[in-house]
């Protein structure tokens, strides 16, 4: 059933860019779930007479300097793009948003406390962060989705305080509060499905930074390490071979920027279709 | 506009407490003994050198008193050692430092003066073609990974067609035009995330200032278009432009780690990752340190920016 287009589903649904944005994310999710079946070869497969060999029927991408398929290899990649950027968001707001709650309901000196360390934790650029805990707790998979989960926490607890401050001050609230009901459940069943949009579009904006952030750091030798293949790591692997087999190069980047710009053009559609002033609800 | 000032840089007291704690817990989260990775991991040591050591940095004290220690020597300016060369981190940081800087500086250059002027076109002729153009190349360059840009960067330039240096760093004094031709693909990478966030904030700041009863009276009193939105608009617009290129810094920095190791700039970022590979925690704790202190320092002169540029900040909170 196709949504209504006075819906913010419909109006999403309707946006160009939500549609290629969707139909990427689905592709590529697609790609991490059934990379056992799509991929043609065994990435750890190395075939020393087919080394750094050119695009062809076989190979569509090439091959490395170990005679691993690149195109296998990109597909199986897919799969560290999205646990890292569902898991680092998912912490980010498993953290963030009963932070942000925490200091609307609580105020006074814990709202400031929990506010200050906010703004300090800021200061920390997120690739920093996951470089230094990867000096400090080792290489893997969740080091990164910790280092960049934890740099997302500021942002959605930041969010939340001043969403849920400013739905707090509208009339049905306080009619809530007068009736008798609970800070608590106040908080859950009122406040917080109504500061929902922001947060879900924040959300969406950081799964796209966390696949840049995992790409930058598995390039740096940081993360998760091979013969995994990421995108990051597939792209410091191929640099030395710049000059001879530039696909290498070429491909993961087109990738990851293709999951980006999808996971932004989502999110800012849905900006727009859950802004209450573009419609009915 | 002092009372103002004072405030703030009274608020910036916690704050760098907070810092330091952070940078402290981190390098205590290390499992492991913190003696032998003073010294290195390749230091063989008996228990009895183990215990000199540990007297030596007070790790024998307890967790709250060696922390006051530590802070007690980092105010004054001693960050330790460096357990690979063995020189102080302050040392090699104040090195590496200005390279840094020098690349950050011109990356955030070469980002505002394209995309300032990108945004102000772009918010003027408003869904015509080159705004079309330009918001297009800037949606995009959001999503792309400013070390793949340059990776790319050198792919074109360096290995198809020769044309600029893709290693390397030259000192800006030693040889300036040689510098810069050194600095400029690492500055593209570093910045061009930066560039299309701003050049995306002086459009739309642009466009909601142009829709002000002011700008029309200025135009209905016979203005002419460009001195109206240059000598009036763009300066009501750019505040919130100042946030974000505030804000850049902090990306900036952090894009020097991978865009440094990339180009082989010795500066502070390729030191961290260097350290971070080499165990020398040292190392990773000062550049930490010192990096989200600079940040710090960055947001706090942009809020004094803004109280100067918009007297309204300086009463209301």
């Amino acid at each position: 059933m196709i949504p209504r287009a006075d819906t913010a589903a419909g109006r999403l649904l309707r946006a160009p860019r939500a549609i290629f944005g969707v139909a990427v994310i689905l592709l590529i999710a697609a790609c991490a779930l059934g990379a056992d079946w799509l991929m043609l070869f065994d990435t750890e497969d190395m075939d020393f007479d087919s080394l750094l060999v050119a695009a062809s029927w076989l190979h569509p991408l090439g091959t490395d300097q170990l005679g691993r398929d690149t195109l296998s290899r990109l597909i199986l990649g897919s799969q560290v793009a999205i646990e890292v950027s569902l898991g680092a968001v998912g912490l980010g707001v498993a953290l963030g948003v009963p932070l942000g709650l925490a200091a609307v309901t609580l105020g006074g000196w814990i709202d400031d406390v929990i506010m200050r360390v906010m703004d300090a934790v800021v200061v920390f650029p997120s690739l920093l962060v996951a470089v230094a805990l990867a000096a400090a707790m080792g290489n893997s998979l969740g080091t990164v989705v910790l280092a960049i989960g934890v740099a997302n926490v500021p942002w959605l607890a930041r969010l939340t305080r001043s969403q849920a401050l400013a739905v707090r001050s509208l009339d049905y609230v306080a009619a809530a509060e007068v009736a008798g009901t609970t800070p608590v459940k106040l908080m859950l069943r009122h406040i917080l499905p109504n500061s929902l949009a922001p947060l879900i579009v924040q959300s969406t904006l950081g799964m796209g930074y966390a696949v840049l952030t995992e790409a930058a750091l598995g390039f740096i030798g940081v993360g998760v390490q091979p013969p995994t293949p990421t995108w990051g790591n597939m792209l410091q692997q191929a640099f030395p071979l710049l000059d001879r087999q530039p696909i290498l190069s070429i491909a993961p980047g087109v990738a990851i920027f293709l999951l980006v710009l999808a996971f932004n053009l989502v999110g800012d559609a849905l900006r727009d279709a859950l802004d209450p002033r573009m419609g009915p609800r | 506009m002092w009372r103002y000032a004072r405030r703030r840089l009274l608020q910036l007291v916690p704050s760098l407490l907070l810092i330091t704690m952070m940078v402290f817990a981190l390098m205590h989260a290390i499992p492991g003994d913190p003696a032998r990775m003073m010294v290195g991991a390749g230091e063989a040591l008996d228990e009895a050198q183990l215990a000199v050591v540990r007297r030596e940095y007070n790790l024998d004290r307890p967790v709250v008193i060696q922390y006051g220690l530590w802070l007690g020597r980092v105010l004054s300016g001693d960050l330790g050692r460096s357990a690979v060369s063995q020189r102080r981190v302050s040392e090699e940081l104040r090195l590496r430092a200005g390279v840094t800087f020098q690349l950050g500086l011109f990356a955030w250059l070469i980002g505002a003066l394209i995309a300032i002027p990108a945004g102000i076109v772009s918010a003027v002729f408003r869904g015509r073609l080159p705004d079309t153009v330009a918001t297009l190349v800037a949606v995009g360059a959001v999503a792309l990974p400013g070390f793949w840009v340059g990776i790319m960067l050198i792919l074109l330039f360096g290995v198809r067609l020769g044309w600029l240096p893709t290693q390397g760093y030259v000192a800006l004094a030693e040889n300036p035009l040689d510098s810069l031709r050194h600095m400029l693909l690492p500055a593209i990478a570093l910045g061009i995330t930066s560039a299309a966030l701003v050049m995306r904030q002086m459009r739309s700041a642009l466009l909601e200032v142009l829709e002000q009863d002011y700008i029309r009276t200025a135009r209905a009193k016979g203005l002419a278009r460009w001195p109206v939105v240059l000598g009036h608009a763009v300066r009501n617009a750019f505040l919130p432009v100042i946030t974000v290129m505030g804000l850049e810094i902090g990306r900036i920095f952090a894009g020097s780690v991978v865009v440094e190791t990339l180009f082989g700039i010795p500066g502070m970022g390729r030191l961290m990752v260097q350290a971070v590979f080499q165990h020398d925690f040292a190392i990773v704790q000062g550049s930490v340190l010192v990096i989200a202190t600079a940040v710090l320092a960055v947001n706090f002169a942009t809020d004094m920016l803004y109280a100067v540029i918009d007297p309204r900040i300086r009463y209301d909170t």
